[in-house]
């Protein structure tokens, strides 16, 4: 009996097919300008691993944002590339779960191909209207 | 309950005792038990609002995975917004759902609540009728809203005719939040709410 399930089963989970086709209709659906909710995937780990890294020094005062403890002598922070930094461990927490900063949320890079054509016209978007901005801007000062 | 979780809790309780807003008495927080699981949230209704001048009573629950996620948090005081349900005290705030980032506190979590109720979004509703009453008859809204927080967060304003018409479903035997609810939902009108407890 279970041969004849293992034989007929097709080759990924139609569950998983469908939620990946809702998936990118939401995708599609943000792209032309319709607002719906996208839960944001958890950041790739190879983003995560080039993080830079910044080592505590003995005089520094830093408080790591997640945890609230304050950065002791020898400890690594992550530094993200809109500057905040975080404790190692905790950050990691975090960004596998989404990939926003946890102060400001600049978005790092995800393994999740329908997000990241969306993370990209957001920042095309933000650029080309910052280019608008500045045009006017120019015409008129 | 995780380590951090618990002792991350413990910090931001120290951070609120010493903020400014408590000093101000516009949010105070309290601790319900021994576990630092849940706690008990207080915050001002804001000026210029119709919930000026009330207290409002916050359940705070925090999950083992705090700060990774939001804590719970409902209105035990019961409230008249469009983004706040009037039958359980639910809240609809996109940082106690989606957009929770871990930076963010419980301090943060009590002023966001105080800023939503100065600025309701009525197109995101928790509170279908209230949103809709807010919409379509915002006078009407104002009212309701001051009378409730007059009624269960010590809020100043009295109306003699919301009081008087509670009074007459009393008279029939109903309980005094049911008939408040009811006539706050069929727009003070005494008929049409009689109609719906009796039908």
């Amino acid at each position: 009996m279970t041969d004849y399930f293992d034989e007929h089963a097709p080759d990924a989970d139609p569950m998983e097919q469908e939620l990946q086709n809702l998936r990118r209709l939401r995708v599609l659906a943000a792209l032309n300008g319709l607002e719906v909710d996208l839960d944001a995937p958890s950041a790739s780990k190879a983003a995560i691993e080039k993080l830079p890294v910044h080592v505590i020094t003995k005089d520094e005062q830093v408080e790591c944002p997640i945890c609230k403890m304050e950065g002791e002598e020898g400890e690594s922070y992550k530094v993200l590339p809109c500057k905040h930094e975080f404790h190692d461990a905790c950050v990691k927490i975090w960004l596998s779960k989404t990939n926003s900063c946890p102060m400001c949320r600049f978005e790092l890079e995800t393994d999740d191909p329908e997000y990241e054509e969306l993370r990209r016209y957001r920042a095309e978007e933000r650029q080309r209207q910052e280019r608008v901005d500045q045009l006017l801007d120019s015409m008129f000062t | 309950m995780a380590n951090m979780a618990v002792s991350r809790i413990k910090r931001e309780f120290k951070e609120v005792i010493k903020s400014e807003e408590i000093v101000q008495c516009s949010i105070k927080i309290e601790l319900v038990n021994d576990s630092w699981t849940e706690l008990r949230g207080e915050i001002a209704g804001p000026p210029d609002t119709p919930y000026e001048g009330g207290k409002f009573l916050l359940e705070i629950k925090v999950p083992e995975t705090y700060p990774f996620n939001p804590p719970k948090v409902r209105f035990i005081t019961k409230i008249w917004h469009p983004n706040i349900s009037s039958v359980t005290g639910a809240i609809c705030l996109d940082i106690l759902k989606d957009n929770w980032a871990a930076a963010m506190t419980l301090r943060t979590v009590l002023l966001s609540l105080q800023a939503l109720l100065a600025a309701a979004e009525p197109d995101d509703p928790q509170d279908a009728v209230v949103a809709s009453q807010y919409k379509h008859n915002y006078s009407l809204f104002l009212m309701t809203a001051r009378h409730w927080t007059n009624a269960y967060a010590g809020g100043p304003s009295r109306f003699a005719d919301c009081d008087q018409k509670i009074q007459r479903l009393k008279d029939m035997g109903i309980d005094e939040h049911k008939a408040r609810a009811v006539l706050s939902m069929e727009n003070w009108d005494l008929e049409k709410a009689t109609e719906s407890l009796f039908s």
